[in-house]
């Protein structure tokens, strides 16, 4: 009976494949979650692969802002993340300012939505 | 209703604005994949350390859960309560820092949870300090044998079985046997000794209407000034049960570190082990004998190992522990008692035939015992102690001769005749602790002879006639007796001279 493998052996096998350009792993990886019935791991492992590539320098980050990002905050969030970035940009006006960056396993959560919440969390 | 202070509610307000963290940089953050009977399962937090507090953002404010299962690919969080707002999908953060209570003088009085949060209706405790839940023990160089008696002011275990200030003494016994009774008398004699010694009552998955007896009790006798409860219900989330022990712990050496002396009780960790079992199982641990998971043993050994006697380098303190396990039909031979057993000190046995026969406390002489014994004795109770354990050992040997009352020789009649006035007087009410030299007195009255020809029945009546009497009479002697060193031949006289006057009025 073979052993079935961790998200994070696997995500660590598709991102070293992946880092190198070689995009048939995708398949590949389509039909191990389909034969493993993993269905329901797709989005961990997608988090796990993304996570592996930022260990090898590919940070892919998901930037939430309340109005759409200027080239500035872009370049500063660059900067902070540093290496090759590759961003994906949200706009959602119920944080109602500030900004939230997110990567696979790490957070950065400037938004005054999330100062309101850790008010109601204290006890004052 | 208290004024509201919108000035200061202003000033709070800007403060709290003020203090609130602001992130340097990016923080490790996790996502709940899935959460149930009390863990959550968290993907990502790869950092995370065992038993790190981790902090997960609900609609209703921040749940506390603590990391106990590190996996490759996810991490089982067990939650301290709250566990109906937690959702899949909710974001997890690290604290960076393991579970903490709050510790210190301003817990005494006040009856909290696990986390250190009140349960008394009282106001919110502020402490200077905070102590950690888990903590390694004191290692060898740092401890100092036992030498200091810790009084019960139960007779039977004052003279049989003394418990010393840094002992681990185990309170074993059936359902319904009175080993809750042994330690509420214990704290209550504390407070009458004026012995300075802190309790520290954790209840464990204890009946809130009996906390609430116990603690109505303690107010009674003016010891809850110096106990503090760490109180826990069955209806609380196993893992608060689990830590209640530990969090009572750091409370206690909160006391020891600083040179003065604690008591712990553990009420019961019978329960303990039943909680552990069933945060194990949940996490998936893999089940041992009897369904507990392979470290049971390690869960009481770490605990009752932080109870120690320091040495005069350390401050000299010390935390007493009297933990209890419940036994099912008198079996000392099962897994959790037996593992118990070869971490304490030694184990005061409680039987239910005794209890039904109405000796109360119902100590079993013969299967009970502390490792520490005369080390840990007054000298006054040491005195008449050896005379006490050799007369009662003597009449259980003989006991099922008893009904052949016309058929044995003088000498054992009169070891059996002995036996029964021992037996008898060790009977003492609940709430009645003794204090050192009515102990003497008594355990004398019959050891020496001066109450054989007292009937069995008026024995105890015997014995507070004696006491009275003294106390009226020779306040003098009694304060010195009460010092616990040896007594006189002068104090003898006096005591021997109204003992032998008693005595002949309740003869038959």
């Amino acid at each position: 009976m073979t052993m079935r493998l961790s998200r994070r052996k696997i995500a660590r096998y598709v991102a070293g494949r992946l880092a190198i350009g070689d995009k048939l792993i995708i398949e590949e990886l389509a039909a191990l979650i389909i034969e493993e019935r993993r269905e329901r791991d797709i989005d961990l492992l997608v988090r796990d692969i993304e996570d592996q590539l930022a260990q090898s320098g590919i940070t892919i980050a998901t930037v939430e802002t309340a109005k759409p990002l200027s080239e500035t905050v872009r370049q500063s969030v660059r900067k902070l993340l540093g290496g090759d970035v590759r961003l994906r940009e949200e706009v959602r006006p119920e944080l109602i300012g500030g900004i939230r960056i997110e990567t696979p396993t790490q957070e950065l959560d400037g938004t005054i939505s999330q100062k309101i919440y850790a008010l109601k969390s204290r006890k004052v | 209703m208290n004024k509201i202070e919108v000035t200061e509610l202003a000033k709070d307000l800007r403060d709290a604005i003020a203090g609130l963290e602001t992130s340097e940089g990016l923080q490790d953050a996790g996502i709940v994949i899935r959460v149930g009977d009390g863990v959550a399962w968290v993907h990502g937090l790869t950092k995370a350390g065992y038993s790190e507090v981790l902090e997960i953002e609900t609609d209703e404010g921040v749940v506390e859960a603590f990391a106990l299962n590190l996996m490759e690919d996810e991490i089982g969080a067990v939650i301290l309560g709250g566990e109906e707002f937690v959702k899949a999908g909710a974001k997890v953060r690290r604290r960076g820092e393991v579970l903490d209570v709050p510790v210190g003088e301003e817990m005494l009085g006040r009856v909290v949870d696990p986390l250190g949060r009140p349960l008394d209706g009282g106001p919110a405790i502020k402490t200077k300090t905070r102590g950690l839940v888990e903590r390694p023990a004191i290692g060898v160089m740092g401890r100092k044998s036992v030498h200091e008696p810790l009084m019960t002011g139960i007779m039977a275990i004052d003279a049989m079985f003394p418990i010393g200030r840094g002992q681990r003494e185990l309170i074993i016994g059936d359902r319904q046997t009175g080993k809750t009774a042994i330690v509420i008398d214990t704290m209550i004699n504390q407070a009458k000794q004026k012995t300075g010694v802190v309790n520290v009552y954790v209840a464990i998955g204890q009946k809130l209407s009996k906390i609430a007896r116990l603690v109505d009790r303690l107010k009674e006798e003016g010891v809850m000034d110096q106990t503090i409860v760490v109180a826990t219900s069955p209806s609380d989330a196993a893992s608060l049960l689990y830590l209640a022990p530990y969090a009572g712990t750091a409370m206690g050496e909160y006391f020891r570190d600083k040179g003065g002396h604690a008591l712990m009780i553990y009420d019961d960790l019978t329960k303990h082990a039943v909680a552990y079992r069933q945060m194990s199982l949940l996490l998936r641990r893999p089940p041992g004998r009897e369904a507990y998971p392979g470290d049971v043993f390690y869960l009481h050994s770490r605990l009752l190992e932080r109870s120690a006697k320091l040495s005069d380098e350390l401050g000299a303190g010390s935390l007493t522990a009297l933990p209890i396990i419940e036994t099912q039909a008198g079996d000392i031979s099962a897994y959790i008692p037996t593992n118990v057993i070869s971490i304490t000190d030694g184990q005061i046995f409680l039987e239910t035939d005794l209890f039904y026969q109405g000796i109360r406390p119902a100590i079993s002489a013969g299967l009970s015992v502390s490792r520490v014994g005369g080390a840990a004795q007054t000298k006054a109770v040491k005195s008449v102690g050896g005379s006490l354990k050799l007369g009662l050992s003597q009449f259980r040997e003989l006991a099922s001769f008893a009904q052949f009352g016309s058929d044995l020789d003088e000498a054992t009649k009169a070891q059996i005749d002995r036996g029964q006035r021992l037996t008898e007087l060790l009977k003492q009410p609940q709430y009645q602790p003794m204090s050192i030299w009515e102990q003497f007195v008594s355990i004398h009255a019959v050891t020496s002879g001066a109450f054989d020809e007292v009937p069995v029945v008026k024995i105890k009546e015997a014995q507070g006639a004696v006491i009275t009497r003294l106390w009226a009479e020779h306040k003098d002697v009694i304060h010195e007796l009460n010092k616990g060193d040896k007594p006189t031949e002068e104090h003898l006289k006096v005591i021997d001279d109204i003992t032998a006057k008693i005595a002949k009025g309740f003869e038959e």
